[in-house]
C-alpha cells in the first residue's frame, strides 16, 4: 500500500497534538462529534484532549484488554461502550506507562449531545472523578424536515453562546466576532476539502485506502476550525487530486472496491492488508462519509454556521450524518447513490457490539445492499475497541468466503 | 491412478477425502482435531494408507480447509470452507441452493446459485448457543450419550422452551428444569428446538430458497433435522452414503482436482 506524503505532516500534527496536551493549558476533554466547541476551544487557546480518540491509540496497542478489565473491576459493565470501558480504565489504572504518556487532567470537560447517548454521562463522570466544570452544549435529538430549522438554529446557537461564556471564563480571554468569523471559516473550509477529498476517491483506481482516511479524520475532528487543520487537508487535497490526475492507486492491483460499514477494528487496521493482498481497496464507508463535513454550511454568521454544525448530527435530511437518524430510508438511497458513484463490488458491514448507534439496522443495510444491489456483502462481528471480541480465525473464514464470492 | 486430497481442518474434527480423477470419492477418513492440527492430519493420512492404501505422495493435489487450514504445514493454496462446502454440497446435491452446516463452532447458513458458487452467507454470532456445541455440551451435563439425546427427542410429543441466548445458561436451565420433576424427553426436545429456531433465524435473515442441504455434524442428528424442518417448513436433504460431517473435505478434494470452477 502506497503511504501518503503528506501523511507525514499529519503524523507530525499528531505528534505535536499530543505534546501540546502535556505543556499547554488549559486543558479540555472533549467529545469529536461535529462538536462545535472543539472549534471554540482551539479558538480561544484551550488545547483539547479526546478520550474517544486516546481508546483508539489504546486499543491500537492492545491495551484494550487491561484497560477494559480494569473499568469492569471497578463496576463499569461490560454492556458499556468500550471508549468509555477503556478511558476509565486508563484512568484506574496504576501503572506507570501508557501509550503516548496518557491523557493529563482536564480543567474542564465539554460534551455535546447530538450524537452518541453514551456522551453525557460519560462526561458526567468525568466531571465527578476530575471534579472540574462540564459544559454541556445541548442540541434536539430529532429535527424532521416538516419542522421548521430556525427554531433549532435559535436554540443551539443561544446553548453555544451560554457555553462561550463559561470557556471564556476558563481561558480567560474573550471571543471576538473576528476570531469567531475567522475559525467559522477554517470549519467551513476544511469541510470542503474533506468532501472534495472524498469525491476525489470515486477516482479508479481509488487514491485512498480506509487507513488513509482513518489518518486524515484526525485532522477534521481533532484539529477543526483551524487553520493548520485546513491546511493540513488542503495538502492532503493536492496529493489525492494529482495521485488521480497520475492514475496512483493507494493499492497495487486494485480489482474490487468495498464499502466499509461501522467504525473498524481499531486494534485491527492491519487487516486492510488482508484485502489489499485480494485486490480489495475500501475507497469510503459510512464512518468517513456520513458521519463529519457532510453539507456545506453557510458561515457568513457564525453562531449560525456552529449551530448547524451541531445539529449535523441530529438531522435527517439536511446537515447529518449519523446512521441512526438516517437509518430508515435516507440512509439506504444514500448508500445506493454512493455504490453506484464508487463503482463498488463488494459490502464489509460490521456489527460492532460498542456502538449500538452505528450498529442498529446494520443487518438491514445488509440485506439491502445484498438483495437490492446484488453485490456479495461479509457480516463481522466485532468491537471498535475491546479486542476481547475479536476472532482472527473467524474474521478471515468470512472475508475468505467473501473474497471468493467476490471472484478473481 | 491420479489421487487429489481434501483436508478439513475443524475445531471438533479433522476430515480428509480422497478423489480420483473422475471425482469418485477413493478413501475418507476423520479423526479428531485435538490441540495439534498438523499431527491430526498426519494420523488421518496414515489411517487411509493403512485403511486404503493410498500414499500421501500419491496424492496430486491439496486443498486445506477449515479453521485450521493455515496451520497445516501443506503448500497449497488454502480455501474457505464456506466455498469448500458450497462446492461438496452441490456435487452431491445438483438442486441445493440453500445449505446449512451445523458445526463444532460455527453455523454457517449459504446461498448458492445453481453453479454452486457462494452469493451470500451467513454465520452465527460469537455464542455456542449457534451451534452444535450447545446440544454436546448439554448432553454431557446430563451424562446423556448425543444418541440417546436425538432418541429421547425423537419421541417426545411435548416440548418445553429453552432459552437459546446461552449455551451455559441454557444449562442452568436444563438442571432446574430436571430438578422441577419436568420431563425429560420434553426438555431434550426443547433442546432441540431452541437450537432449530436459533439457526432459523439465521436462515430467515439471508433468505430461504429451496432446495435445501444440511451438513456439518449437526446433520448427523436426526433430531435436529426434525426440528429445523418444522423451523423452516420445509423438507431438508442430506448426504446420503456419506458422512455428513466429511462434505467440505469432498468440495476440497473437488477443487484440488478441477481447480476452482463450480460444477457446469
Amino acid at each position: 500500500m502506497k503511504k501518503l506524503e503528506c501523511g507525514k505532516a499529519v503524523s507530525g500534527a499528531l505528534r505535536q497534538y499530543y505534546r501540546d496536551i502535556w505543556e499547554k493549558r488549559p486543558l479540555a476533554w472533549s467529545v469529536v462529534s461535529s462538536n462545535p466547541l472543539n472549534d471554540i476551544c482551539n479558538l480561544l487557546g484551550i488545547q483539547v484532549a479526546y478520550p474517544e480518540n486516546y481508546a483508539c491509540v489504546c486499543a491500537a496497542q492492545h491495551l484494550s484488554e487491561k484497560y477494559c478489565t480494569i473499568a469492569e473491576s471497578n463496576n463499569y459493565k461490560s454492556d458499556l461502550c468500550s471508549y468509555i470501558r477503556n478511558n476509565f480504565g486508563f484512568l484506574l489504572d496504576e501503572g506507570p506507562e501508557h501509550p503516548l504518556g496518557g491523557l493529563p487532567k482536564p480543567d474542564v470537560v465539554t460534551v455535546v449531545s447530538n450524537a452518541c447517548l453514551n456522551y453525557i454521562k460519560w462526561f458526567d463522570a468525568l466531571r465527578l472523578h476530575f471534579d472540574v466544570p462540564y459544559v454541556l452544549l445541548n442540541t434536539p435529538h430529532k429535527m424532521s424536515q416538516n419542522d421548521d430549522p430556525s427554531l433549532y438554529v435559535d436554540y443551539v446557537a443561544g446553548e453555544i453562546e451560554e457555553a462561550i461564556k463559561e470557556l471564556e471564563k476558563i481561558s480567560g480571554r474573550k471571543v471576538t466576532s473576528a476570531k469567531l468569523k475567522e475559525t467559522a471559516h477554517y470549519s467551513r473550509e476544511q469541510g470542503k476539502y474533506w468532501r472534495e477529498i472524498l469525491e476525489l476517491n470515486k477516482s479508479t483506481p481509488a487514491p485512498l485506502n480506509f487507513p488513509d482516511l482513518a489518518n486524515l479524520i484526525f485532522v477534521p475532528t481533532s484539529l477543526s476550525g483551524t487553520e493548520l487543520g485546513l491546511s493540513l487537508l488542503k495538502q492532503a487535497y493536492e496529493e489525492v487530486r494529482d495521485r488521480v490526475k497520475n492514475g496512483i492507486g493507494a493499492i497495487d492491483d486494485e480489482r474490487h472496491r468495498l464499502i466499509l460499514l461501522n467504525i473498524p477494528p481499531w486494534y485491527r487496521l492491519g487487516i486492510s492488508s488482508y484485502f489489499a493482498e485480494k485486490g480489495c481497496v475500501l475507497p469510503f464507508g459510512d464512518y468517513t462519509r456520513y458521519v463529519w463535513c457532510t453539507q456545506d454550511i453557510d458561515d457568513s454568521d457564525p453562531l449560525e454556521h456552529f449551530a448547524y454544525k451541531a445539529l449535523g448530527m441530529a438531522t435527517d435530511s439536511g446537515y447529518g450524518s449519523s446512521t441512526v437518524e438516517t437509518l430508515y430510508g435516507p440512509l439506504e438511497k444514500r448508500i445506493e447513490e454512493d455504490i453506484k458513484a464508487y463503482n463498488i463490488d463488494g459490502a464489509v458491514v460490521q456489527i460492532n457490539k460498542s456502538c449500538k448507534i452505528m450498529s442498529t439496522g446494520g443487518l438491514d443495510i445488509a440485506r439491502f445492499i445484498r438483495d437490492k444491489m446484488d453485490i456479495p456483502v461479509v457480516v463481522l462481528d466485532a468491537d471498535q475497541a475491546d479486542e476481547r471480541f475479536y476472532s482472527d480465525a473467524e474474521f478471515k473464514q468470512r472475508l475468505d468466503a467473501f473474497f471468493d464470492a467476490l471472484g478473481e | 491412478m491420479k489421487y487429489f486430497a481434501g483436508i478439513d481442518s475443524g475445531s471438533t474434527t479433522t476430515k480428509i477425502i480422497i478423489v480420483d480423477e473422475a471425482g469418485t470419492i477413493m478413501a475418507s477418513e476423520i479423526v479428531l482435531s485435538g490441540s495439534n492440527l498438523r499431527e491430526s492430519a498426519n494420523s488421518a493420512f496414515e489411517n487411509i494408507e493403512k485403511r486404503h492404501g493410498i500414499r500421501r505422495d500419491q496424492v496430486e493435489g491439496f486443498v486445506p480447509t477449515g479453521y485450521g487450514r493455515f496451520l497445516l504445514g501443506i503448500d497449497s493454496k488454502p480455501i474457505s470452507e464456506i466455498t469448500c462446502c458450497a462446492r461438496g454440497s452441490v456435487a452431491l446435491l445438483p438442486s441445493a441452493r440453500t445449505i446449512i452446516d451445523v458445526g463444532g463452532q460455527d453455523t454457517k447458513v449459504i446461498r448458492i446459485d445453481p453453479k454452486g458458487t457462494v452469493r451470500q452467507f451467513s454465520m452465527n454470532d460469537k455464542c455456542a448457543a449457534g451451534t452444535g456445541k450447545f446440544i454436546e455440551r448439554i448432553a454431557v451435563s446430563l451424562g446423556l450419550e448425543l444418541e440417546q439425546m436425538v432418541k429421547l427427542s425423537l419421541e417426545s410429543s411435548t416440548k418445553i422452551s429453552i432459552s437459546n441466548t446461552c449455551a451455559v445458561f441454557a444449562e442452568t436451565e436444563v438442571i432446574s428444569r430436571i430438578s422441577g420433576g419436568e420431563d425429560l424427553g420434553s426438555i431434550v426436545r426443547g433442546l432441540h428446538y431452541s437450537l432449530a429456531s436459533r439457526v432459523g433465524t439465521q436462515l430467515a435473515r439471508l433468505g430461504l430458497e429451496k432446495d435445501i442441504f444440511m451438513c456439518g455434524g449437526g446433520a448427523l442428528n436426526a433430531a435436529l433435522v426434525k426440528e429445523m424442518s418444522e423451523v423452516i417448513s420445509a423438507e431438508i436433504a442430506r448426504p446420503e452414503g456419506l458422512d455428513c460431517r466429511l462434505v467440505a473435505a469432498l468440495g476440497a478434494a473437488l477443487i484440488a482436482r478441477g481447480g476452482r470452477e463450480p460444477v457446469a
